[in-house]
Formats: structure tokens, C-alpha cells, sequence
């Protein structure tokens, strides 16, 4: 009988075990709540470790690194033809398993929310149906995409610190600006938040008051539109 | 450095800025780092094995070069310990809540790690490799990356754990030293 030793928990979250080991892990699992706490502490620290540096991905490289490079390269001698192992080169892939190792819970709703699209889409009969299935499809993306990156925003900018999306393809664009932060008596955050979306050249400003959940989502609590009418959701 | 590696290199530098700053633990010292690597990489492409990973490549130049930046910096400031935990700017200056949000204490609890822990942490955590490609990247024995990260895992478990689990969010002021298994 194997043991639930804190290496072989950590190889779990990571995905390192065999499909029988991780079976077995999770048999087990189900009957020690200290180890079954670990887990779920494992994999949080794993997901929001991620999140913690994601910002130096999506910032763009300092144009002074990116000249020190080139002048480097440029002062390189050039490569000599063939040597260099053209076609050899294994191109950069990124690791899905790593993606889904850490996904945050969020993306588990996402994937349900497609499969069900995808179903749906299964049935319908006529082009115009498929059309408008494809629109809709489109918009559930935006809508998806969005609320991911005002979770985003709400998770790391600062107060005052707008993030964009935008996606070229249906020309919809929105801003996300949190404007202040709270802290309830319990210790949960929530935080107010601006959020300009633009679509067809028309911009819609609501304002909204989000609170963190547990599992690291922001749930909003209050929209308020732009002509001050408020909607307790 | 033919041109297809040439791009691949800049296509991967927000992951090399990303490796670097989780050992340098600043901004300014992890692009000089990055450059420095990328320095060492362009002059010395004849040792990247043709058909190997780029990017694991340079994650262990990046790596040696800054153990030696270390070294070097260890005696010439013998006497001081330099610990920079602002990996970013934009979390400085701002009101105790902002301070305290989750990600910012996770990123500082992984700033405390030893230097040889943070680098599987980043690999295997925030970079997602299997525990193959990283032991591979930073050259050493399997065993010897898996003891690592228990070590890392279990001191950021330590570190981030908080007494009232479920009543809220990962907050800095909520770190403790608990005992992990301590029972209620």
C-alpha cells in the first residue's frame, strides 16, 4: 500500500504520477482530510504562484534589452550555412498539462460553459441558425474573455490602474479600471470598479462593486449604469 | 546564430524576464541578467546541442550566470546580505490592502525560498515544466530537483498557510509559522 507522503502529494498536483499511481493517490485521498487539505493548498499556491508572475510575460520587453541583444547579434559572427541546423530547431511550444495542472477554478467553468455551446450548436439545423449560433458563440467568447480579464484587473492593478482587452475579430474592446478597495469585517476584499466596453463604436460605462471570492474569482455584487441607475444582481 | 533561433530568442525573453526575476527578485537586476545570459548564449551558440530546447538552454545560462553574479557580489560585499523582496515597482507606495493582496504575498513567500528552491519553483510552478524538462534545464539528478521542490512546496505551504482557512483571501498579515498537521 503506497503512502501519502508530502512528495508523492506534490508529484500528484504536478501531474508526475502514472494514471494507476494517481488513482490510487486518490482513493486514498478520500479518507484523510490533513492530505486532502494539502492538495487543495498545493494546487492554490501552484495557481496563484503563476498569476504572481504573469506580469512580466504580458508587459513588453524594455527596448533597452532589446537593443543589447540585437547589438550583440549584430556584433556576432554570422552563422554558417547549414551548420546552424535549419529545420533542426525545436520550435517553442507551450505545455498545455502545465495550463490545466494550475488552471484556476475559473477555467473549469469556462470549459463547461463552451462544451455546452457546443452542444448546442450540434442541432441546429438551418445556416441562419448556425449563423446565429456562430454570433452568439462570439459574444459568450467576448463575454468569457472579458470577465477573465476583469478578474484580472480586479486580482493585480492597482487602484486607478486601467487594463484593455480588445479583440480585433468582432471589434469589441473594453477597459477595466478598479477604483478603490475594500476590506469587510470577515477580511474578504471587494473592490469598486469601472468598466468602459466598446462595441460597434458605442461605449457603455458601468460601474460595479466585486468581492474575492475563496477560490481567487471576483464576484460582482452591484452594477451600477452609467445614468445612476442601480441593479443589485 | 541563425535566423530562425535569433527569433525563437526574442520570441521566449518575456519568459527568460520572468525566470530571472524570480531568482534576482527585481526588475532592473533580472533584465541585466537576462542580457548578460543572452550575451553568453549569442557568443557561445556552438555549445546549444542543435535539436535540444532553446528555452531550457537558456534557462540554465540564466541560472549559472547568476550564481556567479552572486558569488562575485558575495565577496565583494562580504559583510552585507542583500535581500531585494519589490520584485515590481507598482506594488510599493500604495495603502496596506493593496500591500497585502494574495499575489503579492505569494510572490514575497517565494522571495524568502533559498536561491536553488526558488529556480525548480519558477521551472516547475510558474514556468510549467514536467520535472524531467527542469531537472534537465538546471542539469541536475531528478532526485535532487523532487527533494528540492518538497522542500519549496512544503515551506511555501508553512508559510502561506492561514488559521482561518475558507474565510476569505490569502492575506499577507495572515501569515504565520503554523505547523502543518497541527491538529485543532
Amino acid at each position: 500500500m503506497m503512502n501519502l507522503d508530502e512528495s508523492t502529494l506534490i508529484a500528484y498536483v504536478d501531474g508526475e504520477l502514472d494514471s494507476q499511481t494517481a488513482r490510487e493517490v486518490e482513493a486514498k485521498l478520500s479518507t484523510e482530510p490533513e492530505a486532502q487539505k494539502f492538495v487543495e493548498q498545493l494546487r492554490e499556491i501552484a495557481a496563484l504562484s503563476r498569476v504572481a508572475f504573469n506580469d512580466t510575460l504580458h508587459e513588453p520587453v524594455p527596448q533597452h534589452l532589446r537593443d543589447a541583444i540585437s547589438a550583440t547579434l549584430a556584433q556576432a559572427p554570422p552563422a554558417v550555412e547549414g551548420s546552424a541546423g535549419e529545420g533542426n530547431v525545436v520550435a517553442f511550444s507551450p505545455h498545455p498539462p502545465a495550463h490545466w495542472r494550475t488552471a484556476l477554478p475559473l477555467a473549469a467553468a469556462f470549459a463547461g460553459l463552451l462544451l455546452g455551446l457546443g452542444g448546442g450548436f450540434q442541432y441546429s439545423e438551418t445556416s441562419t441558425q448556425k449563423a446565429m449560433q456562430l454570433a452568439s458563440m462570439s459574444m459568450m467568447q467576448d463575454q468569457t474573455a472579458m470577465d477573465a480579464a476583469l478578474n484580472k484587473a480586479l486580482e493585480v492593478n492597482l487602484s486607478g490602474n486601467e487594463l484593455a482587452w480588445q479583440n480585433p475579430d468582432s471589434n469589441r474592446s473594453a477597459l477595466f479600471t478598479p477604483v478603490r478597495t475594500y476590506q469587510d469585517k470577515s477580511g474578504k476584499y471587494c473592490r469598486e470598479y469601472r468598466k468602459d466596453v466598446t462595441a460597434t463604436g458605442q461605449t457603455e460605462t458601468t460601474y460595479g462593486l466585486a468581492c474575492r471570492t475563496d477560490d481567487g474569482t471576483w464576484k460582482t455584487r452591484y452594477l451600477i449604469l452609467e445614468d445612476g441607475v442601480g441593479k443589485p444582481l | 546564430m541563425d535566423a530562425r533561433t535569433q527569433q525563437e530568442l526574442i520570441a521566449i525573453l518575456p519568459r527568460l524576464r520572468r525566470f530571472a526575476l524570480g531568482l534576482t527578485r527585481n526588475g532592473a537586476e533580472a533584465d541585466d541578467l537576462v542580457q548578460a545570459a543572452c550575451e553568453k548564449a549569442i557568443t557561445r551558440i556552438d555549445q546549444w546541442e542543435q535539436g535540444t530546447r532553446l528555452d531550457s538552454w537558456m534557462f540554465r545560462i540564466i541560472q549559472t550566470t547568476h550564481i556567479d553574479q552572486i558569488r562575485s557580489q558575495k565577496r565583494r560585499n562580504a559583510h552585507l546580505e542583500v535581500i531585494e523582496n519589490q520584485g515590481e515597482q507598482s506594488f510599493d507606495g500604495e495603502n496596506a490592502v493593496e500591500a497585502s493582496l494574495t499575489l503579492d504575498s505569494v510572490r514575497r513567500a517565494i522571495y524568502t525560498l533559498p536561491e536553488e528552491q526558488r529556480a525548480v519553483v519558477m521551472l516547475v510552478s510558474v514556468e510549467g515544466l514536467s520535472y524531467k524538462e527542469a531537472s534537465e534545464a538546471l542539469e541536475i539528478p531528478m532526485g535532487t530537483l523532487t527533494s528540492r521542490l518538497v522542500r519549496a512546496r512544503t515551506a511555501l505551504a508553512r508559510i502561506l498557510e492561514q488559521p482561518g482557512r475558507g474565510d476569505g483571501a490569502m492575506t499577507a498579515h495572515k501569515i504565520s509559522p503554523l505547523e502543518r498537521g497541527a491538529q485543532p
